[in-house]
């Protein structure tokens, strides 16, 4: 079997790395295969997509490859992908598409951050802050700081009686809250006119469908 | 062994030097050993109540740059043989003339020697703050019914509970005005403990003794039918491990008969 198989795909050329071919056998193979590929095309700049497999090239593994296809000036690798990552990349990756439960206190002057969606079963104090890039929903008593989409996401939502907290954020948008015109299924987000609004949580399933998928799309 | 508590509040005015002679005098009257530190460098005030200030040689800023020995910079408190001592802050050195490091230090010297080791922290949350709390093995902190207070007192908890102490923090509600809470003007204290969230070590009413006895550099607690006084004292038993019940603050006003007969 070969170390490299060109495939043809619908977007354009695929070079796969077998998962059992040694290093420098795949170097030579990869040589071997793009100096077929010059002589039996003439002419004609080509970008590649070079998958791995079950393979995770290092950085020094990365400049290697790039160096054999250096002396191609007309072949070009455009993006490497592996079918794996290595186990911190994932732990973050769901660590920002996960729920997570946050309770106890948050005082005056603290701030806690998370990357996710929260779940907030605490207590968050006047001049407090709670912010998460994701989605904020509320179930304990909040009269501090809430900010949602805390890294510009415009999809937050956050879900909840917002009726004590002093201010809301989310994205860039910001409310001061002065009336108590909320309850348990407030939902505050950003309307298609990138105004703050609020409204019923019935709704959310419609405004951000995606919300309730982040796993299938994983 | 002693223990070494950090009399703290954030906001300033709340009473954490009167709070701390008070509570410092309760426990020598309970027959403790006990040293107060002023850690309010440059505005030293916690002699001036106890009535002491004319008998400062050396400060605590002597004693951590090597000028005096601990025992020369302590203050006896002559009304108690032997039981209460004051070591008195610096009234002219920079703010920051102290460190974290030295005053755990002077702490765990004391530590040895007494019961307790008070610190009186400064107002803020600064270096003062951060020199009173380095040594100390638990804080009481001080708050009034009003919101400005709780808020303080709310960030101040937030940061020692960031310290892993030995005992979580306490709190003491100082200056409560019956009848501002009765007609539910103020904060009542359900609300602030239950706001704070941490256990309440007492409960002091406001009277217009604790402003006079300071005034003549004596501690309000030694009076002990006086309503704040009792209230110290009980603050004193509970910091011993007695289970003392709260004060009862509706205050029934006596009958005919009872003040016939429970009159002095």
């Amino acid at each position: 079997m070969d170390a490299v198989i060109l495939k043809g795909r619908k977007d354009g050329f695929e070079l796969q790395l077998a998962d059992e071919a040694d290093w420098t056998a795949i170097l030579s193979g990869l040589e071997a295969l793009l100096q077929k590929l010059a002589q039996d095309t003439p002419e004609g700049d080509v970008e590649f997509l070079l998958t791995t497999g079950n393979r995770l090239l290092s950085a020094d593994q990365q400049t290697q490859v790039r160096r054999v296809f250096d002396r191609f000036p007309r072949f070009e690798v455009k993006t490497i992908q592996a079918a794996v990552a290595d186990s911190a990349t994932l732990k973050a990756q769901c660590l920002a598409r996960s729920v997570h439960l946050v309770g106890g206190i948050i005082r005056s002057g603290q701030v806690v951050s998370y990357t996710g969606d929260v779940l907030f079963m605490g207590t968050l104090h006047r001049s407090g802050t709670l912010q998460a890039t994701g989605s904020i929903f509320v179930m304990g008593g909040v009269e501090g700081l809430l900010i949602a989409g805390a890294s510009g996401d415009q999809q937050a939502v956050i879900v909840g009686d917002i009726g004590h907290a002093g201010q809301i954020r989310i994205a860039d948008t910001v409310e001061i809250i002065e009336d108590n015109a909320y309850s348990a299924q407030t939902l505050s987000y950003i309307n298609d006119l990138h105004i703050l609004e609020h409204g019923q949580v019935a709704a959310l399933a419609q405004l951000r469908p995606k919300l309730f998928r982040k796993l299938e799309d994983f | 062994m002693g223990t070494a508590l950090v009399v703290t509040s954030g906001k300033g005015g709340v009473g954490k030097t009167t709070t701390s002679a008070n509570i410092g005098t309760a426990l020598a009257l309970q027959g403790k050993r006990v040293v107060l530190l002023d850690l309010d460098i440059g505005l030293r005030n916690l002699d001036v109540v106890l009535g002491l200030s004319n008998r400062i040689i050396y400060d605590i800023v002597d004693v951590a740059t090597g000028r005096a020995k601990l025992h020369q910079a302590l203050i006896k408190d002559k009304r108690f043989d032997d039981l209460l001592y004051v070591l008195p802050a610096a009234q002219n050195a920079e703010k920051d003339a102290l460190e974290p490091e030295q005053v755990q230090t002077i702490v765990t010297t004391l530590r040895d020697e007494f019961d307790f080791v008070i610190l009186d922290s400064p107002a803020g949350i600064e270096q003062g703050f951060r020199n009173a709390i380095a040594g100390a093995d638990g804080a009481i902190v001080v708050t009034t019914p009003e919101i400005s207070a709780v808020s303080d007192a709310d960030r101040v908890v937030g940061l020692l509970e960031q310290r892993d102490m030995v005992y979580p923090p306490r709190l003491v509600i100082n200056r409560i005005r019956q009848r501002m809470m009765d007609d539910g003007r103020s904060m009542d204290i359900d609300e602030i403990t239950q706001h704070l969230g941490i256990d309440l070590l007492g409960i002091i009413i406001d009277d217009d003794d604790v402003i006079a006895t300071s005034n003549k550099g004596d501690t309000v607690v030694m009076d002990p039918d006086n309503l704040a006084s009792r209230g110290y004292r009980n603050i004193a038993r509970r910091l011993l491990g007695e289970s003392v019940p709260l004060m009862k603050l509706e205050q029934k006003k006596p009958g005919f008969w009872a003040r016939l007969f429970h009159r002095g």
